[in-house]
């Protein structure tokens, strides 16, 4: 080595890598494993939160899918119930009217039974009326004819009364006796 | 025995007689009549003697001729 | 103007006759057997100088009044007066008629209201066409036949259990109102379109029941066959003491025709007493309650007249149903004892089953008909087998359960069965059943058809049911009508129809 010559070497270049390792010892020391601790630990936090969230949205997926089910499930049974609650509808209105039918039916019989009573009934009051007519007839007449032997006898009474003598008695006597003996008097 | 005689009025004391005597003769028996006159006889007379009623009225034949008119009534 | 002609034909006409009577008159004198009454009291008059007298012969007091004589003695007559004896005094003529008391008998008595003598007291002219005495004697041993020809009631407790015949005697007893009367009136409303004539002889009754009765029977086209013969409790003793051998002659006129006729003698309790009244007022001795001596020959020789002829007579039959009404259901009394040993059975009512809703209050333990099922249809045999004994195991099962204690499965459904074959038996008055009605009321207790029926049901289920039937399988119901029998088949549809029935009604419960 011939004489080195201090004046070139580039002090202020050595300076400044000596300033870099050092710098980089520093930050590596000082900054770059917290931070990179920090970094791992944030690194980590975020993975917990990520798998959390993972198993959220999984969750959520479950319930979802569930969801879906009982969605299309109440769907279903929605739809078999407008289906039910129609054919049910349709049955009682079936009813309904069968029953309506069927009092109409009854009601009609009734009233034509009512029609068909109340005409016999006039029939019978009829036939009773003429009845009576004829019985009340036949009554007058009876009454009549009472009357007229009635009078009958009591005006050849009458007449009779006036008329007999004594003669008329001993002669009434005299047949009377000898009927008597006759034996055509009458016992009683 | 006794028995009641009842006669229409205007029969004469002889008729009643001859009566009372026609009775005697076909009970053959001793009757004591007593004579009674009835108004509605009409005419003859009427008889009770012994439980039988002998109706010889006219009242009594007018009677039986109402019933046989009426009939069956 | 045909009137006119009518009346004016039927003035001729009387005219010419009244003529042609005239003419034919001999005025022959009379001669009529006479007393005197000596003594009136009480409707009973004593005459004398009346010899020759027949016990029961009518004779005519003045006034159109009517006795009986019942008393014949030495020196007089004792009788009964059936009209009041108001105008009746000492020393009035009393003649006799020479002939028993009688009463119309003839067709023209159907439809009528008459009363013991055949004096017409429903208001309307009637003119009988022959009388016939009302005491007569009773058929001979030879002149009758066993009783073999059902009489239906209508009523399902009578038809099943206790089975009356035609010519049978089958007496109804059962205290004040408990439905005696009913089951009568029932039985002869039943008798429509069966050619039975029916006689209702209503004895001491209030007018205004008999006309309540005679009203029912014109409402159900009864009165058509029937008559009725009324002594009310305003006619005197002697009246009431004719009405049942009046109706009886009335019966019997029919009998010997042919035909089948039902009396109804309603009640005999009251003629009984009719009869003590009349026998204490002739002073004739008392014996036990009062009652003469001979009120066991009173009701016997009356009851005896009711027969089943036999084919040479005629074939015709008098069922007689008597009716005595008891006291505290006291049936050991001096008349019902009397009764019943003559009668050919007893149809007992009682005032517990009545009160308690069992109606008809028949107590069928008590109850009997001597002559049975030979005279009940073939299909009725074949379905009421097992009542009695079904009803009196649930009587006694009823008893033991009212202690309250656990009960088997057995005795519940003993129970449950008697509880509803009691509801079956039940029936509304005047509602008598078909044959075809009572067999499917029967073929469904034994085929266990109510046993899906609850109790309380019973009512709605058995009307229910008789309609079903009525409305689904009525040909095989008019062939137990027409012939009253039933063969497998035909029990086999009924059957079919009723638990179809069933499967309806329980569905719609």
């Amino acid at each position: 080595m011939p004489g080195l010559d201090f004046s070139v070497i580039p002090f202020d270049l050595l300076v400044n890598i000596a300033n870099i390792v050092v710098m980089y010892v520093i930050v590596r020391m000082l900054v770059y494993k917290p931070v990179k601790k920090f970094i791992a630990a944030r690194e980590e936090k975020l993975n917990a939160r990520k798998a959390e969230a993972a198993e959220i949205r999984a969750q959520a997926d479950e319930l979802l899918t569930e969801a879906k089910e009982t969605k299309a499930k109440g769907e279903a049974a929605y739809d078999a119930l407008l289906l039910q609650g129609e054919e049910d509808a349709k049955a009682k209105a079936n009813e309904i009217i069968t029953q309506a039918r069927t009092k109409e039916a009854e009601v009609l019989g009734k009233a034509d039974k009512i029609i068909a009573d109340a005409r016999a009934e006039a029939r019978a009051i009829r036939s009773e009326a003429e009845e009576k007519a004829a019985d009340a007839e036949a009554n007058i007449l009876e009454n009549a004819r009472r009357d007229v032997v009635d009078l009958s006898v009591q005006i050849a009474s009458k007449l009779l009364e006036k008329n007999i003598s004594d003669e008329d008695n001993r002669r009434l006597a005299d047949s009377f006796f000898d009927q008597l003996k006759t034996g055509k008097g009458e016992l009683k | 025995m006794r028995a009641m005689l009842q006669v229409a009025p205007g029969t004469s004391g002889e008729t009643v007689e001859k009566i009372c005597a026609s009775f005697r003769a076909l009970l053959d028996q001793e009757v004591e009549f007593y004579v009674k006159e009835k108004d509605d006889l009409i005419g003859g007379f009427i008889a009770e003697v012994d439980g039988k009623v002998y109706d010889n009225s006219l009242s009594g034949k007018m009677q039986a001729l109402k019933k046989t008119m009426l009939g069956d009534m | 103007m045909d009137e006119m002609m009518n009346i004016t034909g039927s003035v001729t006409d009387f005219a010419r006759s009244l003529s042609d009577r005239v003419a034919a008159f001999d005025p022959v004198g009379q001669v009529k057997l006479c007393g005197t009454v000596s003594k009136i009291s009480d409707n009973v008059a004593r005459v004398i100088n009346l010899p020759g007298r027949c016990y029961g012969e009518l004779l005519r007091f003045s006034d159109n009044i009517w006795g009986i004589a019942l008393d014949l003695e030495e020196n007089g007559v004792g009788a009964v007066l059936l009209n009041p004896g108001d105008t009746v005094c000492v020393g009035d003529m009393v003649h006799a008629t020479g002939h028993p008391v009688d009463t119309a008998v003839s067709d023209n008595v159907l439809g009528r209201i008459l009363s013991p003598i055949g004096t017409a007291i429903d208001g309307k002219p009637f003119k009988p066409k022959r009388y016939a005495p009302i005491e007569r004697p009773a058929p001979g041993l030879i002149s009758r036949r066993p009783v073999d020809t059902p009489m239906d009631t209508g009523i399902l407790a009578i038809d099943s259990m206790i089975p009356i015949g035609r010519g049978q005697r089958e007496l109804i007893i059962g205290d004040r109102q408990t439905g005696k009367t009913t089951i009568a009136v029932d039985a002869i409303l039943n008798q429509k379109g069966k050619n039975v004539i029916c006689i209702y002889c209503a004895i001491g009754q209030k007018a205004s029941t008999i006309a309540q009765i005679a009203q029912t029977f014109e409402k159900n086209g009864a009165m058509a066959y029937t008559t009725i013969i009324a002594a009310t409790a305003a006619d005197s003793p002697a009246m009431q003491y004719l009405a049942p051998y009046a109706a009886c002659t009335i019966g019997e006129e029919f009998m010997k025709e042919g035909r089948d006729v039902l009396v109804v003698y309603d009640d005999l309790s009251k003629h009984a007493v009719a009869y003590r009244t009349m026998s204490l007022l002739l002073h004739r001795p008392p014996g036990r309650e009062a009652y003469p001596g001979d009120v066991f020959y009173l009701h016997s020789r009356l009851l005896e007249r009711s027969a089943c002829m036999a084919h040479s007579e005629g074939g015709g039959s008098m069922t007689a149903l008597p009716i005595i009404e008891t006291t505290g259901g006291n049936i050991s009394a001096y008349i019902p004892t009397n009764v019943i040993s003559i009668t050919d059975g007893q149809i007992y009512l009682e005032s517990e089953l009545f009160h308690s809703g069992v109606r008809p209050a028949i107590n069928t333990g008590l109850s009997v008909s001597r002559v049975g099922r030979a005279a009940q249809y073939p299909a009725m045999r074949k379905v009421s087998g097992l009542l009695r004994i079904a009803l009196a195991q649930y009587k006694e099962m009823a008893i033991f359960s009212r202690f309250g204690s656990d009960l088997d499965e057995n005795t519940k459904r003993t129970l449950a069965k008697g509880e509803k074959l009691t509801a079956i038996f039940k029936q509304n008055k005047t509602r008598p059943y078909a044959l075809s009605e009572e067999i499917i009321l029967l073929l469904a207790n034994q085929s266990d058809i109510f046993d899906v029926i609850p109790s309380d049901k019973m009512p709605k289920a058995i009307p229910s049911l008789l309609a079903y039937c009525g409305e689904h399988i009525p040909k095989v119901l008019a062939v137990i009508d027409r012939t009253g029998d039933m063969d497998e088949k035909t029990q086999a549809a009924m059957v079919e129809a009723m638990k179809a029935w069933a499967a309806e009604f329980t569905e719609n419960l």
